[in-house]
């Protein structure tokens, strides 16, 4: 920010003009000035000692009149001889002996201070103090006068006319700044305050306060003052304590920000479609945002500089007077057109600040906040599954947090789910922290790449073919439109350039694009100065587009680990120690009320048939132990339930009912097929769910769940880490079938989960356990089922609950023999663990009933990923450029779950390979039923390459950062390509009707705009409507396998990239 | 401007180094009297190649030829590659000679042995790489190397012997990667000067890697391992199915006529220190004595040197940062009095 910059003080000679005026002919020895001063304050003070104060007019004009020249005297006066302002001049020397100014100042109090002479003291003082020679404030005869009328202006009655307060403004600005040069004026301001003002001892600064938040040059003024105020007050504890706890400063700062916030537009009117986050020129233009960018500016810049006493405050009132009652409800509103508003200050607002302790409050809010039971993080992570603008707004903010490489934040959104490791077969655990030595996994990605995507080059017949159709539809006006649009996706857009197979048109040589790849990559992440300028040879190969690949991935991957240098822990799957970590929420398959656990430990003492240990749960036990005592729990559960059930009768009959009277203890096919359909099943829940409609164990069409409801996340993971029981008792009984069947195939002797319990080589138990599992996993289900429901139906669950307390202790599980057994033999990990239960509620609780689950953020970033070919060119480019920001950060356990190709997960785990897979198929089915695709390809491709020329061009400024580009208003204001996009009906309103369409589905929650308008279509007669929407979804196609060409060339470069990099050492100084 | 693939290899040696100067500091002296310009211009070796390699690709496409005939030329091509004349990076994209037209698609497409052909480049230049980080990250104490200019299957290394029998010994050698690394044999390892050494050939110098390696396993074996047998030889002697059969019966029979035989050698080797390099190549490893005016100043260089990323800006955005406690998986649960400011 600039705000250092704006610290350095006003000189003199800034103000000359106004000197010239006022000041007198004498600039001639100091003699002859001070027999000229001495004659005028003989007359002044001969008005002065007159006994009526309310004298005529003429006595005024008198006085002000020699006053202006004695001042100016003293102004322009040289200090004495010999040394630092030891020497006063000789006028000063008499104004302190003589007291004059405070003799003037009081002479105008007693006669009553009019508007017309306060400004003129104001201003007179103001010179005084903006041009004196030598310093004046540290003089008690010359603060004690300004003091005084200050202390005037201050008052009440008095006060300061709206008129005035320019003057005063500037004058307390002029304070300021000497005293920035003096330090210890702001000890003698602070001294002399009390004997008049009571508590408001600081009166410059309590003078200030209110113009913090003031439109306009004043504002700025008085800004610049207080942060003067800041930096000096920084060593200073008195002072600060002053500010800290007599003064307003912070809580009118923070809460002023709330006010501002309240005042900005609601809805951000959306140029181009390719538009999802505020730049400069976006906001430049909006008053009242420009309003609270000043705020929050001056925010940070008093976090900068202030003493910690002050910054704790004010980070405090940020985080309560703002963030907390302003920023969290305005994220939560329900209009879509508020949520997207929101969503870009909230980025907008995380990349101007710069401090640090800000920005950790900003993060905490995010990450520790909680708004309705969710936190802020997790509402966020919603958002990316919506569709059209709210999901690339989100995904923008999402960027920009992963651009900070902030351990917290990583942690929270995906290594939390990464640390205990379930997500990999135990078997591969040790390959986390492998790389990627001979390239296999970069191969895999390559051998991606779609067949009908690797016609690099054309035949020259096919080079001149017609102005490419891209070309027409996306600059509809055609090539006559003058200037290029703009577009506001990110400069990744340029690595299209390396694209440009299709050369012919490229004469001038595209420049280097801006680190697509780059973990900052913020939307113009500037280019390195000193970057050389590539031309890119027409007729790119494959070979160096690669080779730019590698070194953007390089220089991200360096960058990150860079970043990351400081973190408390490796990740790489030692340390945190992955039997230590807490289990992280489980995936969001229900959402239980915390109520009922506890109910289960009373229970569970109370009826002390089962032999766990007192302070365990029957899922306690299971969690520490391990799989065998997994499955003895999880078969006491089941009983339960059945009880439960039978106590109930009918009326709430699971599906799953039914289904454990068909398949029974299923023989392990069965069991196979119902494992797989799990991780479906468990997709599809919530919104199942929410209709009240007990999910189905069967496999869903793979296309319904995943295709991006926004229902399906809204059901965030549960708010309190540890205390989702009955999720876990959902997701439990398919993880350990999966761990089961996973060491089957292994071979005995590994432990699974958290807890490594060895004691499963019993060849003999595993032959049974399979069965057993099959029947538990029932059971299990339904009872989580029977919960859901009952949570449904608030009353219902409590009758339930009741019932199941009572039935269960009337007559307590009997563990069978097998249950017995296994008890015994995990009795010892088990107190081990309860200890660590203590410590983390999580753990005891979740440990075994949690399927391995990756966390909300890589589902919704995949299950995006997946639907590729539907999205649109700009949610594609930023999604696979969050991607790849993941894949820079160079801790293992991420690493290895992005970028090693060879690595085995638990099947429920979707792998980013398989979901790549998949888009593969897709497009190649897409381009097998469309005979034109490779020309559409390439003019795809032709487009791109040219859009990011264009880009590239428009932010060649370099080496500005994203906010503070100065780009010009009329820039922005040309219509984008977006705008151009939608324009290609020929009907601007029917182009917004169509958006609004758009966004009307994403808030019913409904398929994307694509397939919804494509859905209902080829049955009538083709309508516009229709066509246009087929228009768009074979452009989203072409556009998205050129896209996916790409990311996978970047992700190969990223996996060749990590063997090669070395780690920085820790704790070297962040700055030299 | 920086775009070389392994920036970290001048700066690690240097850490290297400084680790190993505070046992012998003029052994660090030695090392480092190679050509200093050479040092810095190193790192982009692997850019070369690159370049090396879009060339020789180039070549072929004008001559029609398969793939598989590009990788098998470029492969004979590698030793006897002239050299440039002025060690600069090849900013690719600009410096390489434009290639027109890549094989045709159908060729590019073609998939050789489960590589994705037109990548094959790539895959052996990192391996290799990928190989020298392992080295470097394994800090093996007294063993310092360095890929030739020329090819990154060739390595120059020098190797110091802190005590036992060969104490003092400073055994320069050169390490040769088969051409299908890693799917060949293990490396070889060439002492410049024989060492008399039962496991080191008396006539070339080589020493005996196939037996500790019998069969080269990618995933399993690494060449730090043959850097790190190439050191153990010296410390734990080893007579059985000598190269050198006269050394290993006199260490079982006469162990005092050894040792004589083994200062001398330990003598010779050191007497040619300063002799050129055996292989010309700008990255050979040679000695100097020490010679203020050059050296002082690098080894300063060298310990004051912190390794950042290329384009590291400052002040660009506030990043890196972490409230997580050490030991702990909670976010914000570092104390706040530590945090940093």
């Amino acid at each position: 920010m600039s705000w250092l910059s704006r610290l350095t003080p006003r000189g003199p000679g800034n103000r000359s003009s106004r000197t010239s005026a006022l000041s007198s002919p004498c600039t001639a020895d100091p003699e002859t000035c001070l027999m000229v001063f001495d004659n005028h304050w003989r007359q002044v003070s001969w008005v002065l000692e007159q006994r009526d104060p309310s004298g005529s007019s003429d006595d005024l004009t008198a006085v002000r009149n020699h006053t202006d020249q004695m001042l100016c005297l003293l102004a322009e006066e040289r200090p004495g001889e010999g040394g630092e302002g030891a020497d006063m001049g000789p006028i000063l020397r008499l104004v302190v002996t003589e007291n004059v100014l405070e003799r003037v100042v009081q002479w105008h109090l007693r006669r009553g201070l009019d508007p017309d002479s306060q400004g003129a003291l104001l201003k007179l003082f103001e010179m005084l103090i903006g041009q004196s020679h030598q310093p004046l404030l540290q003089h008690k005869a010359v603060l004690q006068p300004l003091l005084s009328l200050l202390g005037a202006c201050a008052e009440p009655q008095l006060g300061c006319p709206l008129s005035l307060e320019n003057s005063l403004v500037l004058l307390l600005n002029q304070v300021c700044v000497s005293m920035a040069r003096a330090p210890a004026v702001l000890e003698l301001l602070f001294r002399t305050g009390p004997a008049q003002q009571g508590p408001t001892n600081l009166l410059i600064f309590s003078l200030l306060v209110p113009f913090i938040h003031r439109d306009g040059a004043i504002g700025q003024q008085a800004r610049d003052a207080l942060l003067l105020v800041m930096a000096t007050s920084a060593s200073n504890q008195g002072v600060a304590r002053y500010i800290a706890e007599n003064s307003y400063f912070c809580p009118v700062l923070a809460t002023g920000l709330s006010a501002l916030y309240s005042s900005l537009p609601r809805k951000i009117e959306v140029r181009g479609d390719d538009w999802h986050a505020l730049r400069r020129e976006d906001w430049m233009g909006v008053a009242s945002l420009v309003l609270f960018m000043n705020s929050l500016e001056f925010c940070n810049a008093v976090i900068q500089v202030a003493h910690p006493l002050v910054r704790g405050q004010l980070v405090d009132y940020v985080h309560n007077g703002f963030l907390v009652p302003v920023m969290g409800p305005a994220l939560h509103k329900s209009s879509v057109d508020e949520m997207i508003a929101s969503t870009a200050y909230l980025d907008l607002f995380l990349r101007s600040v710069t401090e640090t302790a800000l920005l950790k409050t900003f993060l905490r809010f995010i990450l520790v906040h909680r708004h309705d039971n969710d936190t802020i993080l997790d509402t966020l992570l919603t958002r990316i599954s919506s569709n059209s603008r709210l999901c690339m707004v989100s995904l923008g903010l999402f960027r920009t947090l992963l651009s900070l490489n902030c351990e917290d934040l990583m942690l929270q959104l995906v290594l939390r789910y990464l640390l205990p490791c379930t997500h990999v077969m135990l078997s591969q655990r040790r390959a986390v922290r492998e790389t990627d030595l001979y390239g296999k996994s970069a191969d895999k990605f390559l051998s991606l790449i779609p067949e009908c995507c690797r016609l690099s080059t054309l035949p020259p017949a096919d080079r001149e073919e017609e102005p490419a159709f891209w070309g027409k539809v996306l600059n509809s006006p055609g090539s006559e439109s003058p200037a290029h649009p703009k577009p506001s996706t990110p400069s990744r857009l340029a690595l299209f350039m390396r694209q440009q197979s299709t050369g012919g048109n490229s004469s001038t040589p595209p420049p280097m694009e801006t680190v697509p790849s780059s973990p900052r990559g913020g939307p113009s992440a500037p280019l390195s100065p000193d970057s050389p300028i590539h031309t890119v040879p027409e007729g790119l190969d494959w070979e160096s587009g690669y080779l730019e690949y590698l070194r953007d991935a390089r220089r991200g991957i360096e960058l990150c680990s860079w970043a990351c240098r400081n973190w408390s822990a490796p990740y790489d799957g030692e340390d945190p120690s992955p039997n230590t970590a807490p289990l992280p929420p489980p995936a969001p398959t229900s959402n239980p009320s915390l109520a009922m656990f506890p109910e289960h430990f009373s229970f569970q003492q109370g009826g002390g048939g089962s032999g766990t240990s007192p302070g365990q749960s029957l899922f306690n036990g299971t969690s520490s132990t391990g799989r065998e005592d997994g499955r003895a729990d999880g078969r006491d559960g089941g009983m339960e339930v059945k009880k439960v059930k039978r106590d109930l009768g009918e009326q709430w009959k699971p599906v799953g009912a039914e289904q454990n009277g068909t398949a029974g203890p299923g023989p392990p096919p069965a069991c196979g097929s119902l494992l797989a359909s799990y991780g479906e099943a468990n997709r599809g829940v919530s919104g199942e769910r929410s209709g009240g409609l007990p999910s189905q164990p069967v496999p869903v069409p793979s296309s319904a769940p995943r295709s991006s409801s926004p229902d399906m996340l809204t059901r965030a993971p549960d708010p309190s880490p540890g205390w989702g029981p009955p999720e876990e008792m959902l997701s439990s009984p398919s993880e350990v079938v999966e761990r089961l069947i996973s060491e089957l195939l292994d071979g005995p002797g590994q432990g699974e989960g958290g807890q490594i319990v060895p004691g499963g080589g019993d060849s003999n138990i595993q032959g049974i356990s399979i069965e057993a599992f099959t029947q538990e996993l029932r059971e299990l289900e339904e009872r989580v089922r029977d919960r859901d429901r009952g949570r449904g139906e608030g009353r219902a669950a409590r009758l339930q609950e009741d019932v199941t307390r009572d039935s269960l202790s009337e007559e307590p599980p009997t563990p069978s023999a097998l249950d017995a057994d296994l008890t015994g033999a995990g009795g010892e990990p088990r107190g081990e663990t309860s200890a660590m239960g203590l410590v983390s509620p999580a753990r005891p609780l979740g440990q075994p009933a949690s399927q391995p689950y990756t966390g909300p953020f890589m589902v919704v970033l995949f299950a995006k990923l997946e639907n590729m070919l539907q999205n649109s060119l700009y949610v594609n480019i930023l999604l696979t450029g969050i991607l790849s920001q993941l894949a820079c950060y160079p801790q293992p356990l991420l690493r290895s779950f992005l970028l090693n190709t060879n690595m085995v997960f638990q099947p429920s785990v979707k792998s980013l390979i398989q979901v790549l897979g998949s888009v593969k198929n897709r497009i190649e089915a897409f381009a097998a039923s469309h005979e034109d695709f490779p020309a559409m390809l390439r003019k795809a491709q032709r487009y791109l390459a040219a859009r990011s020329k264009v880009d590239w061009a428009d932010t060649s400024p370099m080496g500005v950062p994203p906010l503070r580009r100065s780009d010009s208003l009329v820039k922005s204001r040309k219509p984008s390509l977006g705008d151009l996009i939608l324009r290609h009906t020929n009907s601007p309103t029917r182009a917004r009707h169509a958006a609004q369409l758009a966004l009307a589905h994403v808030r019913d929650g409904g398929q994307s705009l694509h397939s919804a308008l494509f859905r209902g279509g080829s049955g009538g007669g083709a309508s516009g409507l229709e066509k246009q929407a087929e228009a768009l979804r074979v452009k989203n196609a072409v556009y998205c396998a050129v896209v996916f060409t790409e990311f996978l060339k970047e992700l190969a470069a990223l996996a060749q990239e990590h063997a090669v990099s070395m780690p920085f050492p820790k704790n070297q100084d962040p700055e030299e | 401007m920086n775009l070389n693939p392994f920036w970290s290899m001048s700066t690690n040696t240097g850490r290297k180094v400084r680790e190993c100067s505070s046992a012998q500091r003029s052994e660090f002296a030695q090392v480092h009297s190679t050509h200093k310009r050479d040092e810095r211009d190193k790192p982009w070796i692997f850019s070369r190649n690159f370049q090396r390699d879009i060339r020789t690709l180039k070549r072929s496409d004008s001559e029609e030829q398969s793939v598989q005939q590009i990788a098998e030329q470029q492969q004979r091509a590698s030793p006897s590659r002239p050299s440039f004349g002025k060690k600069q990076l090849p900013t690719i994209p600009k410096n390489t000679a434009p290639i027109t037209k890549p094989a045709s698609p159908a060729t590019t497409t073609q998939s050789i042995n489960g590589t994705h052909a037109s990548y094959g480049p790539f895959y052996l230049e990192y391996s290799l790489l990928a190989e020298f980080t392992l080295v470097i990250k394994q800090k093996l104490p007294g063993i310092y190397v360095q890929p030739s200019y020329k090819s990154a299957l060739m390595w120059f290394g020098v190797i110091f012997i802190r005590h036992g029998l060969y104490q003092d010994g400073v055994f320069k050698f050169t390490v040769y990667i088969p051409d299908n690394y890693p799917d060949g044999e293990c490396p070889r390892v060439v002492f410049d000067i024989p060492v008399f050494h039962p496991l080191v050939d008396p006539v070339s110098g080589e020493l005996d890697v196939r037996r500790a390696f019998t069969k080269w396993r990618r995933n399993h074996n690494h060449i730090w391992q043959v850097l790190m047998y190439a050191r153990t030889v010296f410390y734990k002697i080893n007579t059985m199915e000598p190269l050198n059969p006269e050394a290993a019966v006199l260490y079982d029979k006469d162990v005092q006529l050894f040792k004589s035989k083994v200062v001398e050698s330990v003598k010779l080797c050191n007497s040619h220190l300063f002799d050129q390099p055996k292989i010309d190549d700008p990255y050979a490893i040679s000695f100097s004595p020490w010679n203020p005016a050059v050296h002082d100043e690098a080894k300063e260089r060298m310990f004051t040197h912190k390794r950042r990323p290329e384009d590291h800006h400052k002040g660009l955005q506030v990043s890196g940062l972490s409230w997580v406690k050490p030991g702990s998986t909670q976010p914000f649960s570092k104390d706040e009095n530590s945090q940093q400011s």
